[in-house]
């Protein structure tokens, strides 16, 4: 059940809460979207399940990592 | 203007002066001085990230099909034509994190004091100005460059993604 923080929003407002259970990184484990969250991002933007399950950090990384390889196979 | 920020790895040495000058240039006053009283503190669109032997200052890339711009619930981010940057309209920003989550670069970061994304939008108004976006122009070193669409070769662009791509996904995709 949604549950308002205040009982009495100002007219025009509301502030939900709502605790949902959050799915772990697969690279490094840090709790970060909700399982639904990933699922529609694997979904509507046709990411692989192993990129839409992996947290925005652990992407900087693996961008990082990506442009080191691109650069390297450069020389 | 319409363009993009290169990065030439080689000559970045990590000294932050452009995540400095983002922050100011997106802060209230534009001032160092003032903007380091400001609260909230005004916080960078780029950030310089260190690998194994060497450093790379990260910001938006501004995909063609952003997926930040498909998952917005709000149309807060917008672009004004095709090849501008991905813009952010803060007041239409309700900080609900989609962005975040769809950002194959991990780059959109949240403020979760203001409740509102941080993106890079490549100075639009300085550039507009016929100025250099701010990290560019900060970086003593030239690490960062500045581009017009027009000056780099599509097939490079083209080329470019795809080796970014393969190394991200490790297939041809």
């Amino acid at each position: 059940m949604t549950d308002t923080v205040n009982p009495q929003p100002n007219v025009g407002t509301i502030t939900i809460k709502k605790p949902l259970l959050q799915i772990s990184c697969r690279v490094c484990g840090t709790p970060f979207a909700t399982e639904k969250q990933v699922r529609r991002v694997h979904e509507k933007l046709h990411f692989s399940e192993q990129l839409a399950a992996t947290c925005p950090r652990c992407r900087g990384t693996k961008f990082r990592g990506a442009m080191e390889k691109v650069l390297s196979s450069q020389e | 203007m319409k363009g993009m920020i290169i990065i030439n790895v080689d000559k970045c040495n990590a000294c932050k002066s452009c995540e400095i000058a983002c922050a100011v240039e997106h802060s209230a006053s534009k001032e160092l001085h003032q903007a380091i009283h400001e609260d909230p503190t005004p916080r960078a669109r780029v950030s310089v990230q260190k690998g194994v032997g060497f450093s790379v200052p990260l910001q938006c890339r501004q995909c063609a099909n952003a997926p930040c711009i498909a998952l917005c619930p709000t149309d807060a981010l917008y672009r004004l034509d095709p090849d501008s940057p991905v813009l952010l309209d803060e007041e239409k920003c309700i900080g609900c994190n989609w962005c975040v989550l769809a950002c194959p670069f991990g780059v959109i970061q949240l403020d979760a004091e203001r409740k509102v994304v941080i993106k890079c939008d490549q100075c639009f108004e300085r550039v507009q100005r016929g100025e250099l976006p701010a990290c560019v122009s900060a970086c003593p070193t030239g690490a960062l460059l500045f581009k017009l669409l027009g000056e780099i070769p599509k097939e490079r662009r083209d080329a470019y993604l795809v080796e970014i791509g393969q190394s991200l996904t490790g297939s041809g995709a």
